[in-house]
């Protein structure tokens, strides 16, 4: 009796153990899964197998893309003014957009009296563009997160199309005002979050 | 002993998966489109002068005068030239006017309404528009009838209305009939525009007006 007991408790605790060891292992592999998907350059290293990384993007054009010289000035319901932006991976890494800055000098109140549109054009044939901003241009000086459409693999660019107006309710406090703007491009890697709709 | 160790194992592990699920690390890179200017307009700022080479300013005085006037009488043909100083484009302009009456002092015997300045409207109805004409390289209107004579055109905007059918056109209908839509002045150089006009008083204003001067402010506003 006492020997059946015995047997009985033994294997009880070798089913716990298995158990156990089987819900430890599952999990440290999740666990191991998700670090190295977050870590990028652990991952990059597994995915390039060595190749040292690199990472960069550039925009064209490189001289500015607004000026009243060649736009025009802007007052209340004057035409929109559009303008095209590429960003090219120069890198041997995908990236995707993700966020749109902007710095103002001289008469920034007239970034309050400006609207700006900004699309990701797409590639293929009937491939819809994606919006990824529709604002204030002043908004854009506290940095907009955005979504990219789609992960842009090396040596590929993606358009973004900027577009900005000034809405016939714009008001005479804009009247003459002149300013400056930096726009700035953020792209991230990995590339993980698809934003866009394919 | 094993089942204590296996579940701070267990812990640890399940730690770990939380811990890297909420550490999300990203490369960045910036980069900056510099320089882009934006400015925005001016105008439309319209300025006015007697002569189409200038001195151009906010405002004319003294263009139609008609001094010791008479029923009968008629000024000059006198112009205001117009020129939109502002960089962006006006789309139309926009004529009326305003009018005071000042009664002479001491009060003529022969004046028979010495309160003209309460009501200036009676008198403006004797001061009849006799030519007005708004011009420029491309228009030429006729402001009595509607009609441009160089695109063949005729608009009631452009036309100021007989209102009391009468067959003469005031100074009180132009009040109340502004003149609206009229081409803007453009912000060229050589793109000049101009209103010529004569004014009569008219034969039949009575005594009620002697010894009355008629202030004329004629409104001009680009839109």
């Amino acid at each position: 009796m006492t020997m059946y007991k015995r047997d009985k408790s033994l294997k009880e605790n070798v089913k716990n153990t298995k158990i156990f060891t089987s819900i430890f292992i599952i999990t440290l592999v999740l666990s191991i899964s998700i670090l190295l998907a977050n870590q990028p350059m652990a991952s990059a290293c597994t995915i390039s197998l060595g190749k040292r990384i690199k990472f960069d993007m550039e925009l064209s054009p490189k001289v500015p893309l607004f000026h009243p010289t060649k736009d025009g000035y802007f007052y209340p319901g004057s035409p929109k003014i559009t303008k095209n932006l590429q960003v090219k991976n120069v890198g041997n890494v995908p990236f995707r957009i993700c966020r749109f800055g902007a710095t103002f000098y001289g008469d920034t109140y007239l970034a309050t009296g400006l609207q700006i549109k900004i699309v990701e054009l797409g590639t293929g044939k009937g491939e819809k563009p994606h919006l990824l901003y529709r604002g204030t241009l002043s908004n854009l000086s506290e940095g907009i997160e955005v979504n990219g459409k789609r992960a842009v693999p090396q040596r590929k660019t993606v358009t973004l199309q900027i577009t900005v107006w000034m809405p016939e309710t714009a008001g005479n406090e804009c009247q003459g005002l002149s300013m400056t703007a930096d726009i700035a491009v953020t792209v991230r890697f990995p590339p993980a979050h698809d934003g866009g709709n394919k | 002993m094993d089942k204590k160790i296996l579940a701070s194992m267990l812990i640890i592990a399940a730690a770990s998966m939380l811990i890297g699920a909420g550490t999300v690390a990203y490369f960045s890179d910036t980069e900056t489109s510099s320089g882009n200017v934006f400015q925005a307009g001016t105008g439309p700022d319209l300025k006015l002068s007697h002569s189409s080479g200038g001195p151009w300013t906010d405002g004319v005085t003294g263009t139609w005068t008609l001094a010791d006037m008479k029923p009968g009488n008629e000024t000059q043909t006198a112009s205001v030239f117009f020129k939109n100083f502002g960089s962006v484009p006006s789309s139309t302009m926009t004529i009326t006017c305003n009018y005071t009456v000042t009664e002479e002092s001491p009060q003529t015997e022969s004046d028979t309404d010495p309160n003209t300045d309460d009501h200036p409207d009676e008198m403006a109805k004797y001061m009849i528009i006799t030519m007005m004409v708004y011009k420029n390289d491309w228009v030429n209107i006729n402001c009595l009838t509607g009609h441009d004579s160089y695109s063949g055109q005729t608009k009631d905007d452009w036309k100021i209305n007989d209102a009391n059918g009468d067959g003469k056109i005031s100074l009180y209908e132009l009040k109340l009939d502004p003149l609206i839509n009229l081409p803007s002045p453009d912000t060229q150089d050589n793109k000049i525009t101009q209103l010529d006009m004569r004014i009569k008083f008219d034969e039949d204003a009575g005594n009620d007006f002697q010894g009355d001067t008629f202030d004329l402010t004629m409104i001009f506003t680009l839109n």
